[in-house]
């Protein structure tokens, strides 16, 4: 679609939209790593997915457009069984969000999706379709994920850098709990002693 | 008076989009977010001349809201326009088969879907 005609206000609730989808996208995909057997995990992904394709297509955002199509297709498999959870697809799942989340922060920053690189993504979901996993050295840098310009404001850390997080969490950054010993604290104290429940006697 | 289209996607993108390109000829334009929203906004304001929907949508899906639109005695005859991603025969044969009386896939050129809603509005 051209997007000569287009008001400047949808972009603008498009990247409202695009954000809204992502951040349900995003803790979702973390949650499937741990649960890889939760179908209603991948419901919950695979519908904003399905959405951020068919907006972005009505607006000529086709690098977006096209990457969010072929995360569609492999979410579609794996929630249709077709297609098993396991870490090779994980890895691409994510890359291809955090590709579509810099996307959308540049389209927010310059107006544009920028020169982002899909195809190294899109051909690994290609294969993974196919039944053709690629062997990426684990840890090894995308090349498309490397920040094509200095962002103006500070980008939130990608997916796998969230996922590494997780699986080492910062020391300093853990709680400390109470020893299993500790007995939970009471509720009394916190009501006042002279509130009850409308309708009830106060031996009920 | 101009004729009332009333829009139903999940996707607030798709749903101002298609509302400003209508608007731009002239029609009025009631959006809703799913199906379950799309009866209520039927209900509440019955005098709409033509529907665009989606079918993949949370709380209750295209297929399930046209088929309950065609239930109704009022609104057995009303024109309805799916416009959706899933553009395989059967989707399309799916969607017409329950009483939709054209199918688009998306993204559709925004003069193409003028020209269906004009024709079919007569």
């Amino acid at each position: 679609m051209s997007q000569d005609f287009l008001d400047p206000e949808l972009f603008a609730d498009f990247i409202v939209e695009a954000r809204e989808h992502l951040e349900t996208i995003e803790p979702n995909l973390l949650e499937l790593e741990r649960n890889p057997g939760n179908l209603s995990l991948l419901n919950d992904i695979f519908r904003p997915m399905h959405s951020l394709k068919g907006a972005s297509g009505f607006l000529g955002l086709n690098a977006i457009n096209g990457l969010a199509h072929k995360a569609e297709n492999i979410l579609d498999e794996l929630r249709k069984g077709n297609l098993a959870v396991n870490p090779e697809i994980m890895d691409v799942i994510l890359a291809a969000t955090d590709l579509l989340r810099t996307m959308i922060e540049n389209l927010e920053q310059t107006g544009a999706e920028g020169n982002v690189d899909t195809s190294a993504v899109i051909a690994r979901i290609a294969a993974q379709l196919a039944g053709r996993p690629t062997a990426r050295a684990s840890g090894a840098p995308h090349a498309a994920l490397r920040p094509i310009s200095r962002p103006r404001t500070p980008r939130r850390p990608s997916l796998r850098r969230l996922r590494e997080r997780r699986k080492n969490p910062p020391k300093s950054f853990l709680p400390s709990w109470p020893s299993p010993t500790t007995s939970p604290p009471s509720a009394k104290g916190i009501w006042p002693t002279s509130w009850r429940r409308p309708g009830r006697s106060s031996s009920a | 008076m101009p004729k009332h289209i009333l829009i139903v996607d999940d996707s607030k993108t798709v749903r101002n989009l298609v509302a400003f390109i209508m608007r731009k000829e002239g029609f009025k334009v009631t959006a809703a977010e799913d199906g379950l929203d799309g009866l209520e906004k039927l209900y509440t304001d019955p005098l709409v001349d033509l529907i665009i929907t989606d079918i993949n949508m949370p709380r209750m899906d295209g297929i399930t809201f046209i088929k309950t639109v065609r239930e109704q005695d009022s609104y057995r005859d009303i024109p309805i326009v799916v416009l959706s991603t899933e553009g395989e025969e059967r989707d399309i044969h799916a969607g017409l088969s329950i009483g939709a009386n054209l199918y688009m896939v998306k993204p559709a050129q925004p003069e193409v879907m003028v020209r269906n809603v004009k024709m079919l509005l007569g």
